[in-house]
């Protein structure tokens, strides 16, 4: 027999030693020797004594190594150790000196009750084990141990094994299926051997089925050899498992697991909850640890184990990986775009036009051209909101409240009210006061229905900066992550509440993506009734350079837009009003009402007047003046003020029109065109100057707008501004005096917003997706934070903002599918929260005893941790294993949970405990009465359908003849 | 660090594009700190900058070939409401002042705040830059500089656009620590993007 590896015999050349090792079974025995080296499992264990509930505490310390068997198969050989700290080795048999000195450390641990119903590591629970060796195929199904040959080969080889290396520690074999968790095995230590056997049976005999039954089963096969009045008690521990199964997930849903479908108005919470019920099953584990056989009677007829008899309750939940309608909806946003309805328009969808490519072109041209353009809105406003636009996009002339649609009018209307802060849009012009007085109304002066309240305050909630349980810090980090988000401001805004709206009509979707589109449709409408009425855009508010902010999403900067062309037109039209010399129309061709001929009119006599005023314009009348410069008077005729001009604001950008411009500027290869392409702001601001101060010259010019290029103490330009082929001066010779109410627009508002508006109006499914993702996984995620408070410890918050910030900046789908896992992960924990919290407050409600919200709160969040921990765990546990609840049936938490087991009407789930589990131990002499004492042990587990009995048994080999 | 015609472009061509923006008061020498790095070339009469400007370069930091698009802007009030809109995206920005003028230096929190209000990049590479130094009558002390440059984390170096000194040294010096920065230029790299690609005329990508 070889005793040392192969490896070895190299460097013994001088003697003849053979450690060849030729058959399978030589081999295997190396194998596993070595491995026994390798982790120094050789020799005496320590004793080890455990304290209370120290085993179903503990970590598993596992060690594990892959040894070949044969030449194809494999076996996995892990060793797993109760990680105990060093002083629970009480003493190790060479220093007591006593009898035990020879009995293996195993023996302690088989004698113990602490190893009794240890869920985490089922060989404890079985076999009674505080360390071990388990044997298991590497490959379930290549690897499997099928036959009882195969099974003694490999028990052969750990038996020798073990004997060679003086290891005591057991050794276990899995064989047969995975599933059926079948274990046969062994321990030796000098003279004391431990057979570990066990069955699995799937039909079941009475006597498998009560305590009397196993009883007489344990006693046939220790075979106690002395009188039963001499020898110790046998001890029981009993684990009854009652379970409530919840088999009405339709019948009673919670209040907590409805969520407000399109029909429920709410633009404060996005659309949060499950269809289902995501309890599955509610089990009440109850506990007789450790007490004499004779204390306790259950057989097929009788039983004295009543669950409030029982020393221990614990409890235990399982969920079901329900869907949350916000995780399912966020998805649809994220898989929408790939569909085939990714590809039709929202129009197509509602039926509001043929999905002829051409309509969309008509439609383009038209905005093109400016005169179409106000045809058309005439068109659309004349009606009201309610109306779609006649002829172009629908030639049947259906109406778009006569369509067949998801969301009903009047519940549309009633959305459209909440998201524009409850202004009524449905007033069609002839109701309202003429549109072009509308510019004085001062914003938000628009009435609000008493039904809806006024979002801020309940938006404001939504910010995490409220939440007072996290730590300062981690709020400060959430925080800053959710305002380095590229979505939407925080807080309440026009965008947020359109979101809301979009999500809640997107949770419906048995007929498509049909809600979501009639929700987009609706808003666009509206916007697009809010600029031809020059109202103000509630919920939008423009920074101090009213400009669109481009740290936020792309929809977010269409809005902000849109209402920089709602402010821009307003102001110019107060510039009209104040700039009294001028003839009344011309400002107003913005406006439906006005008529064709005038327009012309008024152009051409405007440019009559450039053409006037260019043989002398400096003895014209200033015109457009703002502000006189400080003390300042002209260069040339000093006793002439100097006068700041109106000027034309520079045109506001989105993100993707000033990647447009800057693509634009960057393809012009001449420094020359580059130039000139951007000479109009300078060129208005010339001629608005000219016009303010029409006796000015260049130099008057330069002091006001680039005051640094003025020498003041040698009152000259400077040098660069002095060459003559310098463009400021070039462009100064050309610029005429124009205020800037007759200029050329720089920013054409008109045009703009309906750029805005057409893009949106035309947009595809998918499009919508894309521009709603930034926006709706933020909100998504303040969703989250707020309704997670509850499970704050369950869940990582900081891993979701930081992945929604990562998704919103990249618009990488993926990024987007990494955080939408997270946040399913999280609403999951919410759902289950709630159904377990929901269902024991319930049961409690009309009984006395109670338990406070932050009792039951930290319960359900132990069972939820259970649960989780229960998941990640690969092994099927063969023992269940819950949250203890102290005080068992008198406290108010088991009190809760006998409510919900034991209803006043329905089915009493206390009644018979749905699986059971059994642990008996006898010290007895064995084999023979002059033989050591040693302990027995067997467990058992009974379910409806099937048994498992595991025993370890104790021999002393040494020879004794019966006396 | 050495520039290289373009006819290397073949054989080493540029891992990335660093936009690098200049910003900073008018007439403290901005367009020629540009013109002085990408043409070595100086105009006492360049005349002040409209809107922006740019030149595109390339140079070769540690082996690697980089190409750099240097916006240039205008420092008047009037062109400035359109200015942080070219904010966006640039890696470096250098920030100048004229030493021979103090009210350019103390100027110089405005365009801070600016640069932190509209950078889309949070670790983009701030440097300071006080131009000038070859006119006889500063006023603005090396010291002072420096401790504001401190104060704002960012790089800082005086320089002569007039005579060329410190001015390639600031362009190296503001490259190399973008290139050093991770996640600052190399996540750039073309990523896929949601939605429908042929749409992409209309700009309305997500990010």
């Amino acid at each position: 027999m070889a005793t040392e590896p192969e490896d070895e015999q190299q460097d013994e050349v001088f003697e003849i030693n053979d450690f060849t090792v030729f058959s399978d079974m030589e081999r295997l025995v190396v194998s596993i020797e070595a491995t026994l080296q390798e982790w120094q499992l050789t020799g005496t264990r320590p004793n080890r004594k455990f304290s209370k509930g120290f085993l179903s505490q503990c970590n598993w310390i596992t060690k594990s190594t892959q040894i070949a068997f044969g030449e194809h198969n494999k076996l996995r050989v892990s060793f797993v150790q109760a990680d105990y700290p060093e002083q629970v080795a009480l003493k190790t048999s060479k220093e007591t000196g006593s009898e035990e000195e020879d009995l293996p450390a195993l023996v302690n641990d088989l004698a113990s009750a602490e190893t009794d119903f240890v869920s985490r590591k089922n060989i404890v629970a079985m076999y009674g084990l505080s360390e071990y060796l388990l044997f298991s195929p590497e490959r379930t199904v290549e690897d499997q141990i099928s036959t009882e040959d195969q099974k003694n080969f490999i028990m052969s080889a750990m038996r020798t094994a073990a004997q060679s290396s003086e290891c005591s520690i057991a050794m276990l074999l899995e064989y047969g299926d995975v599933d059926r968790q079948l274990f046969v095995g062994c321990a030796t230590h000098r003279h004391v051997h431990t057979r570990f056997s066990g069955s699995h049976l799937r039909k079941l005999q009475t006597r498998h089925t009560h305590l009397t039954g196993l009883l007489s089963i344990f006693k046939e096969e220790v075979k106690c050899p002395i009188s039963l009045l001499d020898a110790e008690d046998i001890r029981v521990s009993v684990l009854f498992e009652y379970i409530y199964r919840n088999d009405s997930h339709f019948d009673k849903p919670s209040s907590l697991f409805e969520f407000s479908s399109s029909n429920q108005i709410d633009v404060m919470h996005l659309p949060m909850g499950s269809l289902e019920d995501p309890l599955e099953e509610f089990s009440l584990l109850t506990t007789w640890p450790n007490i004499k056989e004779d204390m306790i009677n259950e057989n097929d007829v009788y039983s004295d184990l009543e669950p409030q008899s029982a020393f221990n309750w614990s409890a235990m939940a399982r969920f079901s990986a329900v869907e949350g309608v916000l995780g399912s909806t966020l998805s649809r946003l994220l898989h929408l775009p790939r569909s085939s309805s990714g590809k039709e328009t929202v129009k197509a969808m509602l039926g509001l036009s043929h999905t002829d490519p051409s309509a969309t072109h008509i439609f383009g041209q038209l905005t093109g051209d400016s005169r179409g353009v106000r045809n058309l809105r005439i068109g659309g406003v004349a009606g009201g909101m309610g109306q779609v636009m006649p002829s172009v996009t629908n030639p049947g002339g259906i109406r778009m409240d006569e369509l067949p649609l998801p969301i009903e009018k009047k519940v549309m209307d009633d959305w459209m009210k909440a998201i524009f802060g409850g202004a009524s849009l449905t007033t069609s012009p002839e109701e309202e006061t003429k549109p072009m007085t509308l510019p004085k109304v001062t914003p938000g002066s628009a009435t609000r229905t008493k039904e809806f309240k006024v979002p801020k305050e309940a938006m404001k909630s939504l910010t995490i900066t409220e939440t007072e349980e996290r730590e300062d810090d981690s709020k400060r980090r959430i925080s800053e992550l959710l305002k380095s988000c590229k979505s939407l401001p925080e807080g309440d805004s026009l965008t947020a509440r359109f979101m809301t709206a979009l999500l809640h009509s997107a949770v419906e979707d048995t007929y498509g993506p049909v809600g979501l589109a009639q929700m987009w449709h609706s808003f666009v409408q509206a916007l697009r009734w809010h600029f031809d009425w020059n109202k103000d855009l509630e919920g939008i508010h423009l920074n101090s350079s009213s400009q669109p902010d481009l740290s936020k999403c792309l929809l977010h900067q269409k809005l902000e837009m849109l209402q920089c062309c709602i402010e821009a037109r307003r102001r110019r039209h107060e510039l009209y009003d104040k700039a009294k010399d001028f003839h009344t129309d011309e400002f107003f061709d913005a406006q439906s009402d006005i008529d064709e001929d005038d327009r012309e009119e008024v152009k051409g006599s405007a440019e009559q007047t450039g053409k006037e005023t260019e043989k002398d314009y400096s003895e014209m009348e200033p015109q457009g003046r703002l502000h006189p410069l400080g003390e300042q008077c002209l260069h040339l005729h000093r006793n002439i003020a100097l006068f700041v001009p109106i000027t034309q604001d520079r045109a506001p950008m989105t993100e993707d029109l000033l990647e447009e411009h800057a693509k634009m500027l960057t393809s012009i290869e001449d420094e020359e065109t580059r130039l000139e392409a951007q000479l109009d702001t300078l060129n208005s601001d010339m001629q608005a100057f000219k016009a303010a101060n029409p006796k000015a010259a260049f130099e008057d010019f330069i002091r006001w707008h680039s005051p640094k290029d003025w020498n003041e103490e040698q009152d000259t330009l400077s040098e660069r501004m002095q060459t003559p082929s310098n463009v400021w001066q070039k462009c100064w010779q050309t610029a005429l005096p124009i205020p800037v109410i007759n200029q050329a627009r720089l920013f054409n508002e008109t045009n703009i917003a309906e750029e805005i508006l057409s893009m949106l109006e035309n947009a595809t499914i998918g499009k919508i997706c894309e521009l709603s993702m930034p926006t709706a996984f933020a909100l998504a995620t303040q969703q989250l934070i707020k309704d997670s408070k509850q499970v704050a410890d369950l869940i990582d918050i900081d891993k979701i903002c930081r992945l929604v910030q990562a998704a919103t900046r990249t618009g990488r789908r993926d990024d987007y599918l990494e955080a939408l896992n997270q946040m399913k992960k999280v609403e999951r924990t919410i759902l289950f929260y709630r159904a377990a919290f929901d269902r024991l407050n319930r049961a409690a409600e009309t009984s006395s005893n109670q338990p406070t919200e932050a009792e039951l709160r930290s319960f359900v969040n132990c069972l939820l941790l259970d649960h989780t921990n229960r998941l990640d765990t690969a092994e099927t546990n063969v023992v269940p294993r819950g949250i203890q609840i102290f005080g068992g049936a008198n406290s108010s938490i088991g009190n809760a949970v006998c409510q919900l087991m034991q209803p006043a009407e329905g089915r009493n789930c206390l009644k018979k405990p749905v699986r059971r589990f059994y642990t008996f131990r006898w010290n007895v002499p064995s084999p023979t009465k002059n033989s050591l004492v040693l302990p027995q042990r067997m467990f058992a587990a009974i379910e409806l359908d099937s048994c498992r009995i595991n025993g370890s048994f104790v021999r002393d080999t040494v020879f004794f003849i019966d006396g | 660090m050495a520039f290289i015609g373009d006819a290397d472009e073949q054989n080493n061509p540029s891992i990335t594009t660093l936009k690098i923006l200049i910003i900073g008061e008018s007439g403290v020498g901005k367009s020629s700190l540009m013109l002085r790095f990408v043409d070595d070339s100086f105009d006492p009469e360049q005349p002040a900058t409209i809107g922006v400007d740019f030149r595109v370069t390339s140079m070769v930091v540690d082996g690697n070939r980089v190409k750099l698009a240097i916006w240039d802007t205008a420092g008047q009030e009037r062109f400035r409401t359109l200015t942080p809109s070219y904010y966006r995206g640039g890696q470096g920005i250098i920030c100048v002042y004229d030493v021979t003028n103090r009210s350019t230096f103390e100027h110089l929190d405005h365009w801070m705040t600016e640069v932190d209000t509209y950078s889309t990049k949070d670790d983009a590479v701030k440097m300071i830059v006080g131009n000038k130094i070859d006119l006889p009558n500063r006023v603005v002390s090396r010291e002072e500089g420096m401790k504001f440059a401190k104060r704002h984390r960012a790089l800082f170096i005086e320089a002569s656009a007039k005579t060329k000194e410190g001015v390639q040294c600031a362009f190296e010096e503001l490259i190399q620590k973008i290139i050093q920065t991770p996640g600052l230029w190399d996540s750039d790299k073309p990523t896929f993007r949601l939605g429908q690609q042929a749409t992409g005329g209309d700009g309305m990508c997500g990010c």
